[in-house]
Order: C-alpha cells, then sequence, then structure tokens
C-alpha cells in the first residue's frame, strides 16, 4: 500500500491541523447522518417489502412533532459547524504583525516569488520553519490561484486587486504548490514547490542566488533616479515631508474619500505601513500628509509593483527601527489599468486556433520592457512539441550577466538555458543552478525528489513525453517518462522569441 | 385471469364539484368557444388569465435583464466616482452624460411617454370595440415609436462621428476637448493628455503626469505658451478656451460608462424593434376587425403592458443615462 | 375510478377517485363481455391506486384496446408526416423531440467525459493540454446548459406538466415549440463551435480567461448558452402559467402532486435566474468581440463582478437541476412503497425553500475569490441553512417507506439509488459551506466528487428513473424489466466506483481541470477511470433496452405501476387531447394504501398461483396433443423428405 499511497498529505502549517479537525468533524457528523438514513432505508425497504408479513397499519395522523424534529436538529448542528468553521476561517484571514512579506506575482502559466532582501524565484518558494510568512499576490493576466495544499490554504490572484494569504510553516518539507483556478492551456502545470527549511538552511539558501541587490539598495536607486530625493530628500526645496522614520508612525491624513466631495477635510490618523506608502506613490491624493498639499504626481504605471516595493523597502531603511513589514493591504484595490512590470499585455491577440495562423510576436530580440515577452507562453506548450533530448542542443540565453533589472532573468525559465549569472548560485540548495535548468520549458514539474536532490535530478526535463533512457529515476517526473524541453524553447531559447510565438500576443 | 373481486376503498371523498378559481362550469373537449379561444383552454376567461399572468412573468425576466445591467452601472458609477475624485479628476459618468445630447434625449422621452399614452387609448377603444380610434391610436402609436427608433439613430450616428462609440471608433480626444475636457489615457493618471487644437487643428497629446489637478495645470501651462508663441490673436482665443477648461477625465473609465450606454440603449432599442414589429401585426389584425369583431381585445391589452414596459426602462435610463452631472 | 363527466356529480370516489373515462373503460368492458374471469381483471383495474402492479403486466394485456384489434388514436399514432412533428405544438410531441435530442446531447458530453478521464490515466496526460481543455469544457458546457438544465423539466416536465393537472397542453403551445427550437439551434451552435475550434475556458467563462485570452470560439459557444438560457426562460415562464391557471376543476394547490411543486420551484429560478446570467454572457461577448473592458481589470473592468453575475444564475441553476430529480423520486417513492409522501406540505415549501434560498448563496463559489471574509462569512451561513430543507426532504422520503409495501422495480431502484448518492452528495456539501474547509479544498477534486455526487448521482438517477417510470406512459411500450433492474444497479456500482476515489484525490490537492497531475496520485484516478467504464455501461445499456422497447416492448397498460395521478387515468400512450373529458379532482395526489395493497397482492399471488397451476395443467395437454401432431407431421416431412 505505501506504493498505491506514497503520499498522506502532511499539516505543514500552525492551521492545518483546526482546518483539518474541522474536516473530520463535518465528515463524522455527515457520516453518522449518512449511516442512519442508509440503516433506515435499507430497514424498511428489507421489512416493508411487498409480501412481507408485518402490521403496516399507520399511526393516525402524521407527526408534526416528527417534522419539527428532523428540522431543527439538523439546523442547529449546521450553525454549529457554521460557528466553529467560521472562526477556524477567521484565523487564516488575518496574518500577525511579525510575518514576512513575500510578494507573488501569477502570469500564464508561471509563480514569481520576491523575498524582502530581494531573492528571487520561480515557482518555488523557499521558507524557514515556524516563521509566520504573508503572501501579498497580484496577478499580470487572467485570475489565478496560489493553492497549497498541506497547508490547507487556497487563494485566488486576482488581476488588479492584492490578495493575501498568511500561514505559519510548522513542518520542514517539500510540498506540492499548484494554480488552483483555471487560467488555460497550461494550467495543470502552473505549480511548483514551496520548500519549509529549518532557519539555518533557509539563511544560507538566501545568502545564495538569484540576489541582485537587496529590495532596499535597489528601493535607494529608484529613489534617486525617480526624482524623489527632489521633494523629499534633505537638500529639496518643495514642501514635502520627511520620511525619515515615518514607517510604522502614526501620521496625520487628510482622507477626501471619508467624507467625499467635501472641502473641509479632517485630518486622520492612519499608520504609514506599506498600505500606505504604497498607496501614496501609486494614488497620492487618496491620504495626503495633513499640512501638505496634494502636489505629489501619481506613478501609477510608472513603476511596477516590484519598484514599489523596492521603494517602501528603502523608505523602511530610513526608518530608524522596527523593519518588520506590517501591510494590513486587506481588501485594498488599487486601481484599474494596473501594469506590473513592463509586459504591455493589453489582451491576446491570439493566434487563430482554427486554422493555425500564427500571430508573431516579438521578434526583434528587445530586452526592454516594451517587448510582450510573455508571448511564447500564450502559444500553448503541448506535450508533442518537444525539444531535441538526443542532441541536447540548449539556447544560449542572455549571457551578459548583467545584474542589472533590464536583463530577462526569466529567461532561462522559459528555455534560455545557460545564464552566466547563475554561476554563484548554490545548486544543492535546490537553488537556481543554470544546469538545473537546461533545456527546460520554463514550467514547473512535478517530482517525488525532495528538494535535497533536487537540483541534480528533478529539472533536468521538460514538460514532454518522450521517452528517454532515464526511467522513472532519472530526474523525470510524470512517474517514469522522461520529458524534455517544453516547447522548441528550451532549444533556442534566449531573446530570439520570435520563432515560438505562434498563437501569441502582441501588445495592442 | 384472476377471480380476484376487488371491493372498492372506502375513502373520504372531500367533493368538490367546481373549482372556484376558474369561475366558470362549462368543461369539455367541444369547442364551443368564440373563434379566438385556444383549443387547450377551457374558456374565454381561462385564456385572458393565462394570457395577463404571462406577460407579467415575461416583464419579471425583463426586469432581471435590465436589472443586471443596472447592476452593473451602479457598481461602476460608485467605484469610479471614488477614484476619480481621490485622483482629483473628474466623474466619467458625468462626462460620459455630458458628452450625451440631452436634447435629443429628452425629446425622446417625450416622444415614448406620449406614445405610452396612445396606447394605453388603444386598449380602452379596443375594450369598446371603436375599430376606427384603435387603428388611429394603434398607428399613431407605431410612428411614435418609429421616431423615437429613428432619434435614437441619429444620437448614435452623432456618438459614432464623435468618437464615443467603444470599439468600433472610440476617439473621444476631439469633442472631450470641444467641451473643455482633457482626456487622460491609457492608465488614468499618468500619460497622454490631449489638448484642443488652435483654429480647428486636431488635438495634440502633451505628456503630462501627476493626478488630475498637476495633470490640467500642465495642460494649461502647455496650452497658453502654445498660444503665446503663435501669436497675440491666437492667445486671446486660446485664452477664451482655457477659460472653457473643466478637468481631467480618465479615459478608461468614460469607456465603460459608454458601453454601458450602449448596451443599455442598444438592448433597449431591440426590444422597441420587436415592439414595432409586433404592433405593425397587429394593426394589420386590426384592419381586418380581429380584434373588434369579437371580444378579443386582449391582444392589444398585452401588447399595451409590453409597450408600457418598454416605456418605463427608458424611464429609468434616461435620467441615469443623460443626467449626470460632471463634478 | 368512475366517470367523471363534469355535468354529472361523481357518485363514489374510489381508488384514485380522479381521472376520466377513457377508452381502456370501454377496452375492459369488451374484454369483460369477452371472459368471465377478466371481469375481476377490470375490476382490479378500478381498484388501481391500492393494487399491486405486478399483475397487470400480465392481465391488463387482456383489456387493452390494441390486443383486442381495436385502433385507438394516440398522440403519436394520429399523424406519421414528418411534417406533424416539425410544426407540432403538442407538448407530448415536444418532449419526444427533446428527449431525442438531450440524449444525443448527453451520449456527446459523455464521449467528452470518457476522453477525460482516458486523458488522466498516465499522470502526463494522453491528450495534451489542449485537447484536455477542450475535452472537459465541452464536457461542462454540453452536460450543465444542454442535458443536466432541460433534462427534466424539458422532457418529463413538458410531458407531465399538463396531465398531472389535468390540462390539455401548456398555457402557451407555441412558445414551447419555440423553446424547443431555440434550444436546438443553441445546441447545434454550440456543437458546431466544439467542433470547428473548440473552447478551452470551462463552462464557467470566467474572465478575463474567456474575454481577452482563451483563444477558442469562446463567441459561439456562448451564443448558443444564450439560445439554450431563452429557452430555458420559456419553458419556466410556461410552466408558472400552466400551473396557475391551468388546472383542472377541483385541482387545488395542495391535491398537485409534488412534482408540480417541484416544477413550479424550478420554473420560477428559471425565469428569475436565466436573464441575468444572459445578460453577463452578452457581456462577454461585447466585451471579447469589441475590445471593451467590462470585466477587464486593464479597462478599469472587475473580474470578480463577472463571478458575482454568473453564480447568481449558476448556483440557482443547480436547483434547477436538482428540484425536478427530487421531484420524480417524491412521485415513485410514494408509488412504489404504496404510500401517500410522508410530509406532503414540508416536502412541497421545502422545494420553494430551496429555490429561494438558492438565490442567496452565490458567494460561496467565490470564498477565496477575493471577496471580503465578512461576505463569505454570511453566504457560509445561508449555505449551511440551505441545506436543512435538502435534508428534511430525504428524511420525509424515507419516513415514507415506513409500512410502506414495497416493490422494488426498477425506477424504485433508481430512485433509492438516488437517496443514497444524494445524501453523499449533500452531506459533502457541507465541507464546501464551511469556510474553513472551502479554503482548504476550493477547486479540487472534492469539489467534482461532490457535485457530480449531487448532479449525476442525484438528478440523473433521479431522471432515469423517471424515465422508466413514466416510459410506458410516454411511448405505450414496456421496457424489460430484468435489464432495467441490472442496469440501475450496474449505474450505481459504476458512479461510487467512479467519483468516490475523487474526494480522496481532492483531500491531497488535486486541482480540477488538471491535464496532468503528480504521479503519486496516479492510483486513484486510474481507480477512477476504470469506474467510468462500468458508469458508461450502465448509462448505455437503458439506451439500448429502451430503445429496442419501443419496436419490440409489450404493450404498456394505461397504468403499469398502479399508480395514483391523473396522468396514469388515461391511455397509454395518451391521446392528443390528453383527457378526454376534463377530469374534476376530488382529492389528494397520492390516494395509496399499503394496507390494501398488501391484501390485494397476497391474494393475487394465490390466484396467480392457481391460474398457474391451471395453465400448466392445460398447457401440458395442448403439449401432448401438439407433440402428437408435430411427431405425425415430422414423420411426414421426413418421408417427403427422403
Amino acid at each position: 500500500m505505501e506504493q498505491l499511497f506514497p503520499y498522506i498529505l502532511p499539516q505543514a502549517s500552525s492551521f492545518a491541523q483546526s482546518i483539518d479537525s474541522v474536516y473530520w468533524v463535518i465528515t463524522g457528523i455527515s457520516f453518522a447522518f449518512f449511516l442512519g438514513v442508509a440503516f433506515f432505508l435499507l430497514l424498511f425497504v428489507t421489512r416493508y417489502k411487498q409480501g412481507t408479513k408485518v402490521n403496516r397499519v399507520l399511526p393516525a395522523h402524521e407527526g408534526i412533532a416528527l417534522e419539527l424534529t428532523w428540522t431543527v436538529i439538523p439546523l442547529v448542528i449546521g450553525l454549529g459547524l457554521f460557528l466553529y468553521s467560521t472562526i477556524v476561517y477567521f484565523q487564516t484571514v488575518r496574518a500577525p504583525r511579525d510575518a514576512t512579506e513575500i510578494f507573488v506575482v501569477g502570469k500564464q502559466w508561471m509563480w514569481k516569488i520576491q523575498h524582502p532582501n530581494g531573492r528571487w524565484e520561480m515557482n518555488e518558494i523557499h521558507i524557514p520553519v515556524g516563521k509566520p510568512v504573508k503572501l501579498t499576490m497580484i496577478s499580470e493576466d487572467v485570475i489565478h490561484d496560489f493553492g497549497l495544499p498541506a497547508m490547507r490554504l487556497n487563494m485566488d490572484v486576482v488581476p488588479g486587486r492584492y490578495t493575501q494569504m498568511w500561514f505559519n510553516p510548522t513542518r520542514v518539507g517539500r510540498y506540492h504548490l499548484f494554480c488552483a483556478q483555471y487560467c488555460g492551456t497550461n494550467h495543470a502545470i502552473m505549480g511548483g514547490y514551496i520548500t519549509v527549511m529549518e532557519p539555518n538552511d533557509f539563511e544560507k539558501w538566501m545568502q545564495t542566488g538569484n540576489v541582485s541587490a537587496s529590495l532596499a539598495s535597489q528601493g535607494e536607486t529608484l529613489f534617486r533616479e525617480q526624482g524623489c530625493t527632489g521633494c523629499h530628500g534633505p537638500m529639496a526645496n518643495v514642501r514635502a515631508p520627511s520620511l525619515a522614520g515615518i514607517y510604522d508612525k502614526n501620521i496625520a491624513v487628510q482622507i477626501p474619500g471619508a467624507q467625499p466631495w467635501n472641502a473641509n477635510i479632517p485630518a486622520q490618523t492612519v499608520k504609514a505601513d506599506y498600505r500606505y506608502l504604497h498607496d501614496s506613490i501609486i494614488v497620492p491624493a487618496k491620504e495626503v500628509a495633513a499640512g501638505y498639499k496634494p502636489i505629489m504626481p501619481s506613478y501609477q504605471g510608472r513603476l511596477t509593483e516590484e519598484q514599489v516595493l523596492q521603494l517602501v523597502d528603502y523608505i523602511k531603511t530610513l526608518a530608524t527601527s522596527n523593519g518588520a513589514s506590517n501591510g494590513a493591504a486587506t481588501g485594498y484595490q488599487p486601481y484599474p489599468g494596473q501594469e506590473t512590470g513592463g509586459n504591455a499585455v493589453g489582451r491576446s491577440e491570439s493566434g487563430d486556433y482554427k486554422t493555425g495562423k500564427e500571430k508573431v510576436g516579438n521578434s526583434t530580440g528587445d530586452m526592454s520592457d516594451n517587448v510582450d515577452r510573455e508571448a511564447i507562453y500564450r502559444k500553448p506548450f503541448t506535450l508533442t512539441t518537444r525539444g531535441d533530448p538526443e542532441s541536447g542542443i540548449l539556447g544560449t540565453g542572455n549571457a551578459t550577466g548583467d545584474m542589472s533589472n533590464n536583463v530577462d532573468r526569466e529567461n532561462i525559465f522559459r528555455g534560455g538555458g545557460a545564464v552566466s549569472n547563475t554561476a554563484t548560485i548554490d545548486r544543492a540548495a535546490g537553488g537556481m543552478s543554470a544546469k538545473n535548468y537546461q533545456g527546460r520549458g520554463g514550467l514547473s514539474v512535478y517530482s517525488t525528489d525532495n528538494y535535497e536532490q533536487s537540483s541534480a535530478k528533478a529539472f533536468t526535463g521538460g514538460i514532454g513525453s518522450a521517452p528517454m533512457k532515464g526511467g522513472r529515476n532519472a530526474g523525470s517526473q510524470y512517474g517514469g517518462k522522461h520529458v524534455s524541453g517544453a516547447g522548441n524553447a528550451g532549444v533556442r531559447g534566449g531573446g530570439d522569441a520570435a520563432s515560438l510565438t505562434s498563437g501569441g500576443a502582441t501588445a495592442r | 385471469m384472476s377471480n380476484i373481486a376487488i371491493e372498492p376503498i372506502e375513502r373520504p371523498a372531500a367533493v368538490e364539484h367546481s373549482h372556484a378559481a376558474h369561475g366558470h362550469d362549462a368543461h369539455g373537449g367541444g369547442h364551443h368557444g368564440p373563434a379566438f379561444l385556444h383549443h387547450h383552454f377551457a374558456d374565454v376567461a381561462q385564456q385572458r388569465e393565462s394570457n395577463q399572468l404571462g406577460m407579467w412573468v415575461f416583464m419579471v425576466t425583463e426586469i432581471m435583464t435590465f436589472g443586471a445591467l443596472f447592476f452593473v452601472y451602479t457598481l461602476y458609477r460608485h467605484l469610479y466616482s471614488v477614484q476619480a475624485y481621490e485622483n482629483g479628476m473628474l466623474s466619467p459618468y458625468g462626462v460620459g452624460s455630458h458628452l450625451l445630447n440631452n436634447n435629443l434625449g429628452f425629446t425622446n422621452t417625450l416622444v415614448l411617454l406620449t406614445s405610452s399614452l396612445t396606447v394605453a387609448a388603444a386598449v380602452h377603444y379596443a375594450g369598446l370595440k371603436d375599430k376606427k380610434k384603435l387603428l388611429a391610436l394603434m398607428g399613431v402609436t407605431w410612428i411614435l415609436g418609429f421616431v423615437f427608433l429613428g432619434i435614437k439613430a441619429v444620437e448614435w450616428h452623432a456618438d459614432y462621428e464623435e468618437g464615443l462609440v467603444p470599439g468600433l471608433s472610440w476617439n473621444p480626444r476631439t469633442v472631450l476637448a470641444e467641451h473643455g475636457f482633457v482626456l487622460a489615457t491609457p492608465t488614468g493618471v499618468q500619460g497622454e493628455a490631449y489638448l484642443p487644437g488652435l483654429n480647428g487643428a486636431p488635438p495634440t497629446a502633451v505628456v503630462t503626469e501627476g493626478n488630475g489637478e498637476a495633470m490640467y495645470n500642465h495642460t494649461l501651462e502647455t496650452m497658453k505658451a502654445e498660444a503665446a508663441a503663435t501669436g497675440g490673436a491666437e492667445a486671446g482665443h486660446a485664452e477664451e478656451a482655457h477659460h472653457a477648461y473643466r478637468g481631467v477625465v480618465n479615459g478608461n473609465h468614460m469607456q465603460m460608462f459608454y458601453v454601458i450606454y450602449f448596451t443599455m440603449t442598444g438592448l433597449h432599442a431591440i426590444h422597441m424593434i420587436i415592439g414595432l414589429f409586433l404592433l405593425a401585426i397587429y394593426i394589420f389584425h386590426a384592419r381586418r376587425g380581429m380584434f373588434t369583431n369579437e371580444a378579443n381585445d386582449q391582444p392589444v391589452e398585452i401588447f399595451g403592458l409590453y409597450w408600457h414596459f418598454v416605456d418605463i426602462v427608458w424611464v429609468f435610463l434616461y435620467p441615469l443615462l443623460y443626467l449626470g452631472t460632471v463634478q | 375510478m368512475k366517470l367523471n363527466n363534469p355535468n354529472e356529480q361523481p357518485e363514489n370516489a374510489t381508488g384514485g377517485s380522479i381521472g376520466p373515462q377513457g377508452p381502456m373503460e370501454h377496452g375492459a368492458g369488451e374484454a369483460q363481455a369477452a371472459n368471465g374471469a377478466q371481469v375481476a381483471v377490470a375490476t382490479v383495474n378500478r381498484g388501481t391506486a391500492a393494487n399491486g402492479a405486478s399483475i397487470y403486466n400480465q392481465t391488463q394485456e387482456a383489456s387493452d384496446p390494441h390486443n383486442i384489434g381495436v385502433p385507438f388514436e394516440s398522440y403519436l399514432n394520429n399523424d406519421f408526416s414528418w411534417k406533424s412533428w416539425i410544426y407540432t405544438l403538442d407538448h407530448k410531441r415536444i418532449c419526444m423531440m427533446y428527449l431525442a435530442f438531450i440524449s444525443v446531447m448527453f451520449l456527446l458530453g459523455g464521449a467528452a467525459a470518457s476522453l477525460i478521464r482516458y486523458n488522466l490515466i498516465e499522470p502526463q496526460g494522453m491528450l495534451g493540454a489542449e485537447a484536455y481543455n477542450r475535452a472537459f469544457s465541452a464536457h461542462g458546457i454540453i452536460m450543465v446548459f444542454f442535458f443536466l438544465v432541460p433534462s427534466i423539466p424539458a422532457t418529463l416536465g413538458n410531458f407531465l406538466v399538463p396531465l398531472m393537472i389535468g390540462a390539455k397542453d401548456v398555457a402557451f403551445p407555441k412558445l414551447n415549440m419555440l423553446s424547443f427550437y431555440l434550444y436546438a439551434a443553441g445546441a447545434c451552435l454550440a456543437l458546431f463551435a466544439m467542433v470547428a475550434g473548440g473552447i478551452d475556458t470551462g463552462w464557467t467563462f470566467y474572465a478575463p480567461l474567456s474575454s481577452t485570452f482563451s483563444n477558442g470560439m469562446v463567441t459561439w459557444v456562448i451564443m448558443g448558452v444564450f439560445l439554450a438560457g431563452f429557452s430555458s426562460i420559456l419553458t419556466g415562464l410556461n410552466f408558472i402559467v400552466t400551473i396557475h391557471k391551468m388546472r383542472a376543476p377541483g385541482m387545488t394547490w395542495f391535491r398537485m402532486p409534488l412534482f408540480m411543486w417541484s416544477m413550479y420551484a424550478t420554473s420560477l429560478i428559471q425565469v428569475l435566474g436565466t436573464p441575468v446570467v444572459a445578460i453577463t454572457l452578452v457581456c462577454i461577448i461585447v466585451e471579447k468581440s469589441l475590445g471593451v473592458g467590462i470585466f477587464d481589470p486593464k479597462l478599469g473592468g472587475d473580474p470578480v463582478l463577472f463571478q458575482h453575475m454568473f453564480w447568481f444564475y449558476s448556483h440557482p441553476a443547480v436547483y434547477i437541476m436538482l428540484i425536478p430529480g427530487m421531484a420524480v423520486i417524491s412521485e415513485v417513492i410514494a408509488c412504489f412503497s404504496r404510500k401517500p409522501i410522508y410530509g406532503y406540505k414540508f416536502v412541497a415549501f421545502s422545494s420553494l425553500a430551496i429555490a429561494i434560498f438558492g438565490f442567496l448563496v452565490w458567494g460561496h463559489h467565490m470564498f477565496v475569490s477575493s471577496q471580503s471574509p465578512y461576505a463569505g462569512m454570511v453566504f457560509s451561513l445561508i449555505s449551511f441553512l440551505v441545506a436543512i430543507p435538502s435534508a428534511v426532504k430525504v428524511f420525509n422520503w424515507t419516513a415514507t417507506l415506513y409500512k410502506g409495501s414495497i416493490r422494488l422495480e426498477t425506477p424504485m431502484i433508481y430512485a433509492l439509488g438516488f437517496l443514497g448518492l444524494f445524501a453523499i452528495g449533500g452531506l459533502t456539501g457541507l465541507h464546501l459551506a464551511a469556510l474553513a474547509t472551502d479554503v482548504y479544498l476550493h477547486d479540487t477534486y472534492f469539489v467534482i466528487a461532490h457535485f457530480h455526487y449531487v448532479m449525476v448521482g442525484g438528478t440523473l438517477s433521479a431522471y432515469m428513473a423517471g424515465l422508466h417510470f413514466w416510459w410506458p406512459k410516454m411511448t405505450g411500450k414496456m421496457y424489460n424489466e430484468t435489464w432495467g433492474k441490472v442496469s440501475a444497479l450496474i449505474l450505481f456500482i459504476g458512479f461510487n466506483l467512479t467519483f468516490f476515489p475523487q474526494f480522496l484525490l481532492g483531500m491531497w490537492g488535486m486541482h480540477r481541470r488538471y491535464h496532468a497531475y503528480p504521479p503519486e496520485m496516479q492510483f486513484l484516478n486510474i481507480m477512477s477511470s476504470a469506474g467510468a467504464t462500468v458508469l458508461a455501461l450502465g448509462f448505455l445499456l437503458p439506451a439500448f433496452y429502451l430503445t429496442w422497447s419501443l419496436k419490440y416492448g409489450k404493450q404498456a397498460p394505461a397504468n403499469p405501476f398502479g399508480a395514483t395521478g391523473l396522468e396514469w387515468q388515461t391511455t397509454s400512450p395518451p391521446p392528443l387531447t390528453n383527457f378526454e373529458v376534463i377530469p374534476i379532482v376530488t382529492t389528494g395526489p397520492y390516494a395509496y394504501d399499503a394496507v390494501e395493497s398488501e391484501r390485494i397482492f397476497e391474494k393475487t399471488e394465490a390466484i396467480t398461483a392457481e391460474v398457474r397451476q391451471r395453465i400448466a395443467a392445460a398447457e401440458r395437454e395442448r403439449d401432448i396433443s401438439i407433440t402428437v401432431e408435430r411427431e405425425g407431421s415430422g414423420a411426414h416431412e421426413e418421408k417427403t423428405h427422403v
């Protein structure tokens, strides 16, 4: 049976246990009801089958009492279950103050996860055990859903608004991450792993990998580049509030939304948390610091969400202490027209499925933000388009080693092949080694390997079904069938996305 | 095969001789009613009640149909107004309303209300079996309905020309500029704003940023500078134009207003066309005396219900769509 | 049963005490004249309501006009031209056309389902993402919009609503015809689109995936669904007016069979809910074809608004599918346990309660959609409340069996299967109504299993029960009882094999609409696929033997199951105008008596045994003579041959 049921769903978060107990309580009560109904059903059917010699004379009247009994008892039980489950649910709603905030961006069909120190990963999320984590999530295209069965959690990732989930991982291990909301062709393989590590291992892991610069230092650059210093800097001659030490302080603001269309706006106090700072950059007129004029321009559309995050982190460092981010952005609905990153994906001008005509996407090799780089994702990665496992041709990808933000670093995930700037990655930690991702189509794979082994094995293939020598054990997913590059991306890769964009999109 | 004899089972038989709800006792398979009585109805009263109830139920579904659109309208109106206020911009619904031709809308309302009156009178005279007046009133109703659609078509055509039809001719820069609004696009707060061209020139794009106020000021400054550069006479004209400036509006949000506007008025117009089609058939029947020779005036009454319903929908549409204020 | 001529006062009400004079009375009369033994048969026939049915199959043949060569006109044989079918306004013929069309749609939806199960045999998928996504979308769209929603209302409902209340037709026969043709046009349009380009959005059409990102033929499929929705509205409207205004004299609201209450509740949902989804789908079409952003956040729209509007219809739509199933079960259980439904009013009002509460729970599909947790709390509470009327129904059905005289014929086996499967489906709904567990199980196979238990185990079992129950009435032919029982059992077993593993899959985190899945889940998926083959057999068997019965089946008597209800008081199949004389109703719908039924059963058993004995004796004599003859002729043949 171990062979057949190798996978007992572990309880990996602090409230997995309470959710499971809700589950089993409901199951138990349901089972009791079911048994009761089934018992009486079978009893009556056998006892009162036509031809059996039993007393069939009915009592004189139908029992209202009986009807009320079986209406009220389920009602009471139902209300009890409702209360119980709702109480448990509300524990999962509000994150504790000290939760580490991790930023998640979903797009067809991959997850990008960014840690506070600038470490980013794709389709993988590494977290330390025992430390609450808050995920702030947004989608760039359709609705996705960040599904973590081991944590007993799902949360939709919606374009145009932030959603949040939090949990406290309690068990070291490597668990599935799924996209739970149907999001298009490769919905099934838009997933990956969540790896819960010992704090020491996590620290080690954190030091390695795709850290271009810390969020704060990137934010400092931005702060300069975007001209924030012109008003908020120490030498500024424009009257604007100083940002030093502002983070997590209560400040007085004017909130026009509280009393719309009223000129006499009383000052209110808000906490200058992540939510506030974010809004002040994107929608500055919403809550203007008391005593200042609403002259701050909005940076909506000019800064990506990641850049805003970097700025806010920089502002945090200006604060004297308490660097933990504590944004209560629940229900925060920023604005329409939200564009994260430079992906000008208005809508996909997809190829004609019927005739097979292809729209040509980005053929310029342009690495700037104007390129619709996800175009290749809209080409369905069917399992039949596979790379060449025999010759092992790899893409060249971006080998410049440029650490700046202009580099399409995700290129490797699209099968860009060897990327020189990953040379420093600790492969043993399951990180992003170039080798590991050779020929991989950039989509997640399912593997039963645990994370220690994954670097060497799990990722050598992409999505596909061509059998290879390896057999079940050799770094394959999908039960023994080896797979090679998902789509030709693995072979050609790099900025040469043009040949791959059939059915892809151009920005409108 | 069996020689069993079954005794009838005693059962308290609550005998009811006739059904009170129907209030008639003539049943049977025979067709002893008038010619317009359908064979599956027992009598005229049943047929009348059924038709009437059917129409009312149909109107319930129609209310749900339009209700869904009213819901969309309300939701976005609320969202956008709040956002516009926070960004120091103008309400997109208000600007959208402002650009619609209120005169035509008001005329249409009058036309439709009058047609409701005539159709009510038609129902009345159908009951009195006055064929001449019935025909005249139905004819007037038809003409009024047609006039409504004609005015609507004129409006839509003007909207098309002005670039206000989302998806088909969406390019509202000129008309907005003419009315003294600055269009912000595409993401609302930053990006290009469009200035009115001087002396009939096409609008020019000004790259601007900030919230509505900053955008507005920037645009104003740019215009002044432009006017100053081109010379005195035009500068005066430009100065005049500046005074007409009202503010900045979010293009995407205003587009949503027009999507809703065209969906709702389009759906309403489809109902009008169906109504006119039915009415034409009924006029044809009425000429042959179908509603006045026998006591079969009910189709006119049912049609009247439908027409009133379409009318009432417009009574809600008109203020919601046309009478918004820019502030 | 007495002839209830409206001009006469009914003298005594026996048995069903409702119903007109049908041709069968006439036939029975002739039979009386023909044979002394048949006199009693005719009497039995009059004692319809209390009698066991087993003898009817043997005895009523003699009383059936067909068997004695008296032609009688039914809606099926009054005109054989194809035009008479195309232009028919008769609700029974429209029912038959619906039935044929819906069966084809079910077959296609089932074919798509088998593709799904085939694909999931291997963890990496057998078909690939594109084909799989198109398969499950086709399965969902066909099954929901073109099979389940119209299944019971448009077939059984269309046939039975006028019959059960003693009307000649529905209130608006032309609308009824229009409804069918709209449905057919919509189905053809959607099918065409699915064949020509396919659609890969799933049946939920979530924006902005469907409106902006999908590259399938979304617009055409949505147009098809829109037309089917229109058809559904018209059917609902028709039924509401029919039930309000067309009831026969004496048919008060509380004398209506529970089937009618359920159809009324269903019609309410159809009329109130469908327009909303129709306009929502129109919005998707507008957004997709004009490139405007009603639900696209990049253009100022709100994608979650689509979900609200979609589920505002689509959750009540679940009850459009389910309540008619409950309707059938009420009729079948009462008939085969020979007892009036326990707690008639509770069952009747629970249908309405479900219909009304059903409009207030749509948000439980959206617990994780970024709606406010407090909204989720309210929706969760009401979702728990909506479970109560369903539970009340199950308890009442179970109580109906108490002290009944239960006959396990085919419809009853399907109905008992319904009770078990629906109980599981309903109870697992609690997990999904509860916030904490729904956050865990959202969009997993647990959800899939849950609603298949309700929709397939519930509605489809009920549909099969109803189809078998009224098949003799609709077609005038008896199906093979043995095959019926066997396939009911196969269906029950196959269903559980298919869908029970999916509960476990869901708990392990297998999410829906996955063409590929982690290999450790393969075993359960294979189990499910294997069960699906059994399930498919359970559906194919009835298709064969029911079709077979059309040509070769025995002629059905007017009331083969000894049921009450007006529809059984007319011939099988009914005449064009349903009743020769409009019946007058004097009692409630379920005039069954288990004690009486038992008494008759015992007597019949005894008599049958005696008759069998006599026949055996007679046959023995005849056999002897035949054998003698044969021997003689055989000898003669041999001689000539040689």
